[in-house]
């Protein structure tokens, strides 16, 4: 096997992978960006504009359910049923004694699940990254909101980010690039219902682009972020930090090139990877640093498969903590009609967000916080088919009649909490299941715990008494974290901190052992956030960690 | 389901492998394998009526569901057992087969499937042909004005998103 060189092998092109890949060519350094998935085109690939739209979802190219196993999990008590998640047509969406897994939601592509992502950019709440010493709980965050800012800006500027004038928590340097999107007409009623309840609402911060920015157009609020942005103007990697990276010419991309290993060699260094290609064909490649952003399932599990004598417990293992403190996305979702026409498919989702309840004490006797934000396009309420299968009922003449009345009228408020880590939540390597390849899959373990669920509960009611306010009060639909595992959000899995002991990487990412091994994706987290959506805070620590590496590179310290 | 995303996909599996399970009890013994699918385009019409928009037949549902049901041995296998279903209970009324009633006489059999007990042959059978009635139906773009969408998403968007619909 003849291996490749470069000066540094990037694994993964998502969130932190593309970017890193980007944050480090533009140094001047020759980066080989390996990708397990297929590239998209953004043109062909996202039908929004075909008849059947509606009935086709993300077009994942490569299958996800399957990828990974998940324990068996937690049985559901009787005490949470308000937590169940149900519809007026169709009943308990669960009917069983057991939370549902109902799959890692994640992309294997070329930008990973940004493509399928909705887009919006969350700064971190500065206190929830010291759950630690506040509350006791998860880990503090080695770096502080302040060292965070210019790397937060700078991303909000490469992808296009639109949003508010004003933020009272999160201080910025500068304002967004891109002035707030104008709230859809449904969003403005629960601006209204959140009015009532004392509670602000303001436009949400969105990397989807409100002018044309950066030769792209401007979004025109066709509200199917997830199943794929035709138009190009949503900020996910594909089409912001992958060509800008190509554009260096420093970057070289291989995608369907799935990692198998990481290579170890003298020295407390690792020497590079060996992948597999579309044809099957085995390769290697030669790296001075090799970077890990497979996101926070998928990273601890090739850190795990890496092990060899030289490593036993897994590469960068050498705490035990590969693996352990997996969050997830503690989601709540109601969704109810209105009793006026909105036209609420129209819009771009989550536009609006509530950050009241987003600080670690915010809400009463609970630690951790939530958001509330508009959820009626998430929820994929955005079309007939949808309205005639889950919102209206019966059949026959009324049921026709009913959809003239009805279509448009649905609202949702979505919520987002902290997740906790807790030591029933971990990823390990499946002792029985094996991909294609021989590899071990990644095991999912998750357990929410009661103080979860109290939160999960307070975002319940909450979510309810908004819609209600909001005129939507008419609950049709209600569905959430606990009784159907199906994260989005994803974290935690390789900590970064300053205690080698307790942590698998340093505050810059690298491993506590491995001089020349970083990690730049979701599994770095220390705590979740009260809700903030990940993305923009992954990319913003890829790129510090980039130059770090950079620096390192050039003073010849890897 | 995704935090927000609905699990379009997610709900599916849950229900679909629970479908799967009770649709092969349902159907299991049932001796239908060739019985003919003359009743389904009547009966789908009665879930989707004409009236100042087209019914069901009016766009193709029945032949959508025939094709699709072909590709699926167990699909078929449902589609014929409801068949058999839909026409003995109109042989218990004094008519041939379901397709000779009338309208309401229709409509008292499948409210009869639909509120048939859960898991028994008629209510699998009403609950699957009824959501993908409406699938079919309302991917048609001939349906969207009726119902008052003015889609699909691409290439126009919704630029008037924040005023009140027209
Ligand atoms: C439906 C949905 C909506 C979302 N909405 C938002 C939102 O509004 N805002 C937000 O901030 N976040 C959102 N997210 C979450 C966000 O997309 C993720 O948090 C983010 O993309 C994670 O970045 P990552 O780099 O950790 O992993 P990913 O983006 O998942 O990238 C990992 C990449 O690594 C590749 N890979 C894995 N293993 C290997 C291997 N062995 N070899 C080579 N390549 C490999 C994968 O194929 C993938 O492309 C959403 C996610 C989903 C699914
Ligand atoms: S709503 Fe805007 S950002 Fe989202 S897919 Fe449509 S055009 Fe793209």
């Amino acid at each position: 096997m003849t291996a490749d060189a470069f000066d540094v092998i990037v694994i993964g092109s998502g969130a932190g992978g593309g970017t890193a890949a980007w944050a480090l060519a533009e140094r001047g350094i020759a980066v080989l960006l390996l990708e397990a998935g297929p590239p998209y085109d953004p043109f062909s690939d996202y039908r929004l504009d075909q008849p059947d739209w509606e009935t086709q979802h993300f077009p994942a190219k490569v299958p996800t359910k399957g990828r990974q196993t998940t324990a068996r999990m937690q049985r559901l008590n009787a005490k949470w049923d308000d937590l169940r998640s149900w519809n007026r047509v169709r009943g308990r969406y669960n009917p069983g004694d057991h939370r549902a897994d109902w799959g890692y939601s994640h992309v294997v592509g070329l930008g990973g699940s940004t493509l399928h992502f909705t887009g919006e950019a969350h700064r971190m709440h500065p206190r929830a990254m010291q759950m630690h010493s506040r509350f006791g709980v998860a880990a503090d965050w080695p770096v502080d909101y302040a060292a965070l800012e210019p790397f937060y800006l700078e991303v909000e500027r490469l992808i296009g980010v639109a949003g508010p004038t004003d933020d009272p928590i999160r201080p910025r340097s500068a304002p967004f690039p891109l002035p707030a999107h104008p709230l859809s007409y449904g969003s403005q009623k629960i601006a209204v219902g959140c009015q009532k309840l004392g509670l602000s609402f303001t436009a949400n911060a969105r990397a989807a682009l409100s002018q044309p920015y950066d030769g792209r157009p401007a979004c025109n609020y066709c509200g199917n972020c997830t199943r794929g942005c035709p138009r190009t103007d949503k900020g996910s990697v594909d089409v912001t930090f992958i060509p800008k990276a190509v554009a260096t010419g420093n970057c070289t991309i291989r995608t369907e090139a799935t990692v198998l290993h990481i290579e170890t060699g003298p020295d407390d260094r690792v020497s590079g990877v060996v992948y597999i290609d579309a044809t099957g064909a085995t390769h290697m490649a030669k790296g001075d640093a090799v970077v890990v952003a497979c996101g926070a399932v998928e990273t601890p599990r090739l850190l795990l498969n890496s092990a060899n004598p030289h490593t036993s417990d897994g590469l960068g293992n050498e705490s035990g903590q590969v693996g352990r403190h997996f969050m997830e996305t503690l989601s709540w979702t109601s969704s109810g009609l209105h009793d006026e026409p909105l036209g609420s498919h129209r819009g771009l989702p989550s536009d609006g967000i509530c950050w009241d309840f987003n600080a670690p004490d915010a809400i009463p006797d609970i630690v951790g916080g939530c958001r509330f934000s508009a959820a009626v396009h998430e929820a994929d309420l955005t079309g007939p088919v949808k309205y005639a299968t889950r919102v209206v009922q019966g059949w026959g003449r009324q049921h026709k009649q009913a959809m003239r009345e009805k279509f448009g009228r649905a609202l949702s408020v979505g919520a987002i909490g902290e997740s906790l880590p807790n030591p029933k939540s971990f990823i390990d390597l499946d002792p029985k299941e094996k991909d294609g390849q021989g590899q071990p899959k990644a095991r999912i373990h998750s357990h929410l715990d009661d103080e979860e669920l109290k939160r999960l509960s307070f975002m319940a009611k909450t979510s309810r008494a908004i819609l209600k306010a909001s005129g939507a009060g008419d609950i049709f639909e209600e569905y959430g974290a606990y009784d159907g595992f199906q994260p989005t959000h994803v974290f935690g899995t390789c900590r970064m901190g300053t205690n080698p002991e307790e942590s698998v990487v340093d505050p810059y990412g690298r491993s506590h052992r491995w001089r020349n091994l970083f990690i730049t994706d979701a599994s770095v987290f220390p705590s979740s956030g009260g809700g903030e959506s990940p993305s923009l805070t992954i990319e913003a620590l890829a790129i510090r960690s980039a130059r770090h590496l950079a620096d390192r590179a050039k003073r010849g310290a890897l | 389901m995704r935090r927000r995303l609905f699990l379009a996909v997610a709900a599916g599996w849950v229900l679909l492998a629970q479908k799967r399970r009770s649709v092969a009890a349902v159907i299991g013994g049932s001796r239908s394998s060739a019985y003919p699918l003359t009743a389904l385009p009547a009966y789908l019409d009665t879930i989707i009526p004409r009236d100042n928009s087209g019914s069901a037949s009016d766009f193709g549902v029945d032949r959508q569901f025939i094709d699709q049901a072909s590709r699926s041995r167990q699909h078929m296998r449902l589609l014929r057992a409801g068949s058999k279903w839909l026409d003995s209970e109109a042989r218990k009324i004094g008519a041939g087969g379901f397709s000779d009633l009338d309208p309401s006489s229709r409509e008292v059999i499948v409210e009869r499937a639909a509120t048939a007990r859960i898991r028994s042959l008629p209510r699998v059978f009403f609950d699957r042909t009824r959501r993908d009635a409406f699938r079919a139906y309302y991917a048609d773009p001939l349906s969207w004005e009726r119902a008052g969408y003015e889609g699909p998403p691409q290439p126009k968007g919704f630029p008037d998103h924040a005023e009140a619909p027209r």
